[in-house]
């Protein structure tokens, strides 16, 4: 193969494709090689210069990490000429390193502390006043400096300028001189700014939620997801004593979300560790809540549900478990007898619900994450990415700056990703029909007049971009199709506009851009009025917000679990007003939210910290998360509450383990076929082009 | 004003020359007062308003205009470039008899045009004496020139830079004219590669060569790039050049241009440098003018655009990778080769990035030749070489003599020898990122691959001649504070470990060295030496390391016998009143600023080491040779 070369290191050969960096080829014979400035997902510097091995040919040693490899090449790790270099270039870090580690977060997973263990002189020889810093000094709320401990790596400044594109961080000084700083009067408010302090292999860059919080060796790890929107970042859950979550990092999974996280998911950890946690139910009693045990709480909860009957309504949630989710509508629709069951009370308009089942059904979205950044042209429309899905952000910013792929970004306000856009598309708001259908005609060649504020060119040279293209990505909101006036004719154009660059030849992936951690989850389980799980019609039921509508006329009892509509962002007053209208409202959730203040039933549930599961993210993969720390004093799972409400009744919801819902899940809905906790595995199991 | 306007062909070009050319021969005489940087300080525009007011009170029809044959006999007064020898400046020079006046004054000016002008006669008292007295009337027969080969040099000195039709009259644009519409690209490669032509920035790599990599990678966009940053303490060849002759380099970039396929260029200049880049600015205004540079260049499909980008003056910037991201507007910092310019220079692009001096001898080597060009130097470094010859010669200077030239002819039959009647030690070469050489290699060839076998190297040519009285350690530590103050910090080694050798040879010049820190300094030098990302931190060892290998006895005297042999470092320098010589004379007591030296009239005197603060008052003073160092 002309684009493989062959090379040998440390006497094993090794075939590589062209280009590869020799460190990474002897990564893959397992030959460790120290590192500092050097990171994969960043441009190689060479700064460090801890990293020199010995090449063939080469009169002086060469830094592994920004050599590529070469047909033939021989070049030796293990000897004892490259361990005193490594040795040495050690010796030069400490000389200003004020070696504190007693007292630095860092320390006990600190690769400069791990690399002088292994490879570093037992001593020092170099008699010198240390630099001093003032210390530690915040650049922003969320991110501390230490300057004395920084050895200049520049991974920090590299990430915020390479892969966020938010350089709030550089390097001030020159030579000897030099520190890392922000500029004058505006912090490092980047909204991937924690991702820095992962990246320093020192501790120099330091959380102020985490710092002289918990030291490495008491913590415990756990695999889970990010529930805060709809990438489903991996994440590792860390903890003290299975008691405190102390911190998330990322888990890599170059399929989602790479090595980063974003600055909304990474610090969100507090609300497990709330001290206001719930630790038993509560009842309305002579108009107060009360303690109560769970028998008496579920019984009373239960009555008041049945009551109702069909005048009930269950609303579940986009950040549950499928498997919570799932038999949260089949408690609602068995147990209760109603079939007002929804996963939200965004408004949504007449048909667009149906229109998207039916449109999920047929496998219309089938994008996948890490195409976008192998397609050509990448559509976004109807979503503030940067904010809604914060990851999906710096994909497309990959795509556009470092692929050369073209961005197509329509959206009524400007955005931060309309700076990378060719062309930025500003529609009206509240024209998104319009908007699509003159896209559309663009794209397959019809006629049309410009209604919906944007330019007559600038409609053209998106469609010329995206015809122009091999492959091509449409990113839609959800909230563009459900909530969006006519938005069942967004679908339609867009349906027109895939089938007209596909007639093109144009191959095209579509993905619907969800915001919750399992919104596309909670939708496939059939929490859906209308729709069985796997979007099996049903008899009509009531969405969400026309339950919250109705409340104290069709609707007399509601059961909410994990929601707050009374801090609902638009609708506060109105929903408050709703919820005090119903005979009978249940609320679980793990603290006492401003919707459980008006509860008669307060349950006090677990947070995904505590629990086990699946979550569905926005190009429908299935991922799991797993309990980290202990149930908080008297809180049960969702599922195990469902289950308990369900056996009081005398229902049979007879499930041992989770797991054992999931095969439910799977044998009833079609897409998730053969999904088990083994098959999803650690990164989670794509089901986003199944029939 | 704009002396040549649109030029559509190579003979319009022609016609320039011709007209020029029988201008400046009818009976024209020049007066071309220096205007370099050295002389400019030194007093030429005062002598440059003399002469004026001097001809003018004799009626001597002055030319404005260069090319302005009107009246017959007129003279043409006008700034030339730097003629190299600018310790004797402010220097004046006659054509064509080529009388060559030095340390010339305003008050000097009436006899120059009485006697000179006027007349034609010499003023022999303005004229280079040498120890013996031997006066010498023109240029080339003077010691410093005699032995020198102009090839870059040849016209700067003798034309008028702010006129672009001076350079013309020297086949200035000419090779252009043969490049655009007699040789492909690759012709115009193959000939500058058989020249041999190496890149006189410092790493010698064969221009040719880059050339081709760079003409080969298929881009509808690519940028020549000259490096015009001498970030090296001393050196201004290529100052000079851009003062004395700037289209020399346009000229040079216009063909590298042509040959990679680039329609843009740069000129990465330091802002301390704004007599040379006012120059450039005037000679690109001309060229373009002219049509020898901008669109269609000659009327030739060609188009080639010049700018000039001013560098802060970082040391680094000059590094190739470095002085890329500075004119993209980034840090100057230079970051891991490969990719190479040729692949991805600037924003990007293929790059050729070359010295100033590089270019110059491309036009050169494209109207004569590459067996021409051979024909000066050595095998595998030919053409000449300028050097910035300082230090402790009689001569100092810009010379430019044959790759190859040794060691000796340099500092004795150029430089005249040592200045000081000392013997001579040894010479720095290549500033801080050279090495020294010592009276062994008195006939070592000045070459890339000789150099580099001794430890030195060419780099931008700087050459400082030391004498017995010169302390080795010191001038380590004097080029290591340099470079230490240079690094860019970007990579550890350099960074950390300049800071950490500077600091050794601070305490070894402080005479608080051990032999361990010899032992270290020597350890770190080559770590640093191996390690480094850049060209800076990869050579900033070298003048520690050719010390310790040359003169190592010197570095043992300072932390083993607390002696600095060359008397040059105070910490080691003490005075003794001698008591068999000392005749008791009180002048030293009486003469010392600290009141350190006690004694009884007619005895002999005592100095204490205490209050002592070595200023050397007592030696200087005693007329018995009674003190000793
Ligand atoms: C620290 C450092 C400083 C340099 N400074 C200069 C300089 O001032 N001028 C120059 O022409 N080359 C300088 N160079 C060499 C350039 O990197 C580059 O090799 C050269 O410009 C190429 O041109 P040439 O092939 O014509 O020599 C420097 C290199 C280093 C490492
Ligand atoms: S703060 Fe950390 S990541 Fe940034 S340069 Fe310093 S050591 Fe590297
Ligand atoms: S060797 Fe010195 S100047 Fe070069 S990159 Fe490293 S720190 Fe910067
Ligand atoms: S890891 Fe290679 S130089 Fe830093």
């Amino acid at each position: 193969m002309p684009d493989e070369v062959t090379l040998t290191i440390d006497g094993k050969q090794i075939t590589v494709p062209k280009g590869t960096l020799v460190i990474e080829a002897a990564k893959k014979l397992g030959i460790d090689i120290p590192v500092f400035c050097y990171h994969t997902k960043l441009e190689p510097v060479g700064a460090c210069r801890q990293c020199l091995v010995k090449i063939e040919g080469f009169p002086k040693p060469q830094v592994s990490c920004s050599t590529q490899v070469a047909e033939g090449m021989v070049v030796h790790v293990n000897t004892p000429e490259v361990k005193q270099m490594w040795e040495s270039m050690l010796e030069f870090l400490l000389i200003n390193h004020p070696l504190d580690c007693p007292v630095c977060d860092r320390g006990g997973e600190c690769p400069l502390q791990d690399n002088t263990f292994k490879y570093g002189p037992p001593d020092s020889r170099f008699e010198h006043e240390k630099r001093h810093f003032e210390k530690p000094v915040p650049l922003s709320s969320l991110v501390l400096l230490d300057r004395e401990r920084c050895i200049l790596c520049f991974r920090c400044v590299r990430f915020q300028r390479e892969i966020a594109d938010q350089p709030d961080i550089y390097v001030a000084n020159r030579g000897y001189g030099d520190y890392i700083d922000i500029f004058p009067g505006k912090p490092f408010e980047s909204n991937f700014s924690g991702n820095t302090i992962e990246l320093c292999p020192v501790g120099a860059l330091l959380s102020s939620l985490f710092r002289f919080r918990a030291r490495p060796w008491e913590i415990t790890k756990t695999e889970s997801i990010c529930p805060n929107c709809g990438v489903g970042c991996n994440i590792t859950i860390d903890d003290r004593r299975r008691r405190y979550v102390v911190r998330f990092l990322a888990r890599i999974n170059d399929e989602v979300n790479e090595h980063w996280l974003c600055d909304r998911g990474r610090f969100n950890s507090h609300t497990i560790n709330d001290p206001d946690r719930l630790v038993k139910p509560l009842v309305r009693k002579n108009g107060e809540l009360q303690e109560a045990t769970w028998e008496e709480a579920l019984t009373v909860a239960l009555e008041g549900m049945r009551a109702a009957g069909s005048h009930a309504g269950g609303i579940g949630s986009p950040a549950r478990t499928n498997e919570a989710n799932y038999l949260f509508q089949k408690f609602m629709r068995q147990v209760i007898g109603t079939n007002n069951v929804d996963y939200t009370f965004e408004k949504r308009t007449d048909g667009s619900t149906g229109a998207l089942a039916s449109a999920i059904a047929s496998v219309f979205f089938n994008g996948r994450i890490s195409d976008i950044a192998e397609s050509d042209a990448i559509l976004c429309l109807g979503s503030d990415i940067s904010y809604d899905l914060p990851l999906l952000d710096l994909w497309i910013k990959k795509a556009v700056r470092k692929l050369g792929k073209n961005l197509v970004f329509a959206y009524p306000l400007k955005a931060e990703l309309a700076k990378y856009a060719r062309p930025f598309l500003s529609y009206h708001y509240g024209q998104e029909a319009e908007f699509t259908r003159e896209l559309a005609s663009a794209v397959s060649g019809t006629s049309w007049q410009p209604l919906a504020g944007v330019r007559m060119e600038d409609i053209d040279l998106a469609s010329e971009v995206l015809k122009s293209a091999n492959y091509v990505t449409v990113m839609v909101a959800k909230s563009m199709i459900e909530s969006a006036e006519n938005g069942r004719d967004v679908l339609k154009s867009l349906q027109w506009i895939a089938d007209s660059l596909k007639s093109r030849n144009v191959r095209v992936q579509v993905m619907l851009l969800v915001q919750g951690a399992n919104t596309f989850g909670a939708m496939d389980v059939g929490l859906l009025p209308g729709y069985l799980p796997g979007y099996k019609p049903a008899d009509k039921g009531l969405t969400g917000w026309e339950m919250l509508e109705k409340a104290g006329s069709d609707i007399s009892a509601l059961w909410i679990m994990g929601q707050n509509p009374a801090r609902d962002l638009f609708h506060t007053e109105a929903f408050t007003a709703a919820l005090q209208k119903l005979d009978m409202l249940v609320v679980q959730d793990h603290i006492l939210t401003e919707t459980a203040r008006y509860a008669h039933v307060v349950l006090p549930s677990s947070t995904f910290a505590e629990t086990e599961g699946t979550f569905t993210n926005t190009e429908r993969r299935i991922q799991r998360i797993n309990p980290a720390i202990r149930r908080v004093g008297n809180s049960k799972a969702d599922t195990d509450i469902i289950i308990e409400a369900a056996s009081l009744a005398g229902a049979d919801f007879n499930y041992s383990k989770v797991e054992e819902i999931l095969t439910e899940i799977s044998n009833t809905v079609p897409q998730y076929q053969g999904v088990t906790f083994d098959a999803i595995g650690p990164f989670g199991r794509y089901l986003g082009d199944l029939k | 004003m704009t002396p040549v306007t649109k030029l559509s062909s190579p003979q319009e070009l022609a016609e320039v020359k011709q007209k020029t050319l029988s201008a400046l021969e009818t009976g024209c005489t020049r007066v071309l007062v220096c205007g370099g940087t050295g002389c400019m300080a030194n007093g030429a525009p005062a002598v440059m308003e003399a002469l004026q007011k001097a001809l003018d009170e004799r009626n001597v029809p002055v030319r404005v205009d260069l090319v302005d044959d009107s009246k017959e006999g007129t003279v043409r007064l006008g700034y030339s470039g730097c003629p190299g020898f600018c310790q004797v400046g402010p220097i004046v020079r006659i054509l064509p008899s080529d009388y060559f006046y030095i340390k010339v004054t305003p008050e000097d000016a009436a006899e120059i045009v009485e006697k000179t002008v006027q007349k034609g006669e010499v003023v022999d008292r303005l004229l280079f004496t040498d120890n013996d007295g031997k006066t010498y009337a023109k240029r080339n027969e003077l010691p410093f020139y005699r032995d020198q080969v102009n090839v870059v040099l040849a016209d700067s000195g003798i034309i008028e830079p702010g006129d672009i039709r001076d350079y013309i009259a020297k086949d200035g644009y000419k090779a252009i004219a043969e490049a655009l519409f007699g040789m492909t690209s690759e012709a115009v490669i193959a000939e500058v590669t058989q020249s041999g032509l190496r890149g006189r920035g410092g790493g010698g790599f064969p221009t040719g060569v880059k050339w081709g990599f760079t003409q080969r990678v298929q881009s509808p966009k690519k940028y020549v790039v000259c490096n015009a940053d001498e970030g090296d303490p001393g050196a201004f060849m290529d100052e000079s050049i851009m003062e004395g002759n700037p289209h020399a380099l346009l000229e040079g970039m216009v063909i590298a241009g042509y040959a990679i396929g680039a329609d843009e260029g740069y000129i990465y200049v330091r802002a301390e440098y704004p007599l040379a880049i006012t120059r450039l600015r005037t000679a690109i205004a001309q060229a373009e003018a002219a049509n020898l540079l901008g669109d269609n260049i000659l009327g030739s499909p060609f188009s080639f655009h010049i700018h000039i980008k001013e560098g802060a003056g970082a040391f680094v910037c000059g590094e190739e990778t470095a002085l890329i991201s500075s004119i993209e507007g980034k840090r100057g910092m230079p970051r891991p080769k490969p990719p190479f310019p040729a692949n991805s220079g600037l924003w990007g692009k293929p790059t050729v990035v070359n010295n100033v001096e590089t270019f110059a001898n491309v036009p050169k080597i494209i109207l004569n030749g590459a067996e021409w060009f051979r024909s000066f130097g050595v095998e595998k470094s030919t053409g000449t070489k300028v050097f910035a010859l300082t230090g402790a010669v009689v001569n100092t200077g810009l010379i430019e003599v044959p790759m190859g030239t040794t060691l000796g002819d340099v500092v004795f039959k150029i430089g005249g020898g040592i200045r000081t009647g000392k013997g001579f030690k040894a010479v720095q070469i290549g500033g801080p990122s050279g090495g020294c050489l010592t009276t062994e290699h008195i006939d070592l060839p000045l070459d890339y691959d000789s150099l580099k076998a001794a430890g030195a190297m060419v780099g931008s040519g700087g050459l400082v001649v030391m004498d017995e009285d010169t302390c080795m350690v010191e001038v380590a530590r004097y080029f290591m504070q340099f470079t230490q103050k240079e690094s860019c910090g970007k990579c550890v080694l350099c960074r950390e470990g300049t800071k950490q050798m500077l600091a050794l040879l601070e305490k070894i010049v402080g005479g608080e060295g051990t032999l361990e820190d010899i032992e270290l300094l020597e350890e770190l030098a080559v770590a640093v030496r191996d390690g480094s990302l850049c060209g800076l931190g990869k050579t900033a060892p070298n003048p520690v390391l050719s010390t310790l290998k040359y003169f190592r006895d010197e570095y043992l005297a300072h932390v083993v016998d607390k002696k600095c042999p060359a008397g040059e470092c105070k910490a080691f320098k003490g005075y003794r009143i001698i008591e068999e010589k000392c005749k008791g004379c009180s002048l030293c007591a009486r003469k010392c600023p600290v009141g350190a030296i006690s004694g009884e009239p007619k005895q002999p005197y005592t100095i204490d080491q205490e209050t002592c603060i070595k200023c050397g008052v007592c030696f200087d003073v005693c007329r018995f040779g009674a003190v000793e160092k």
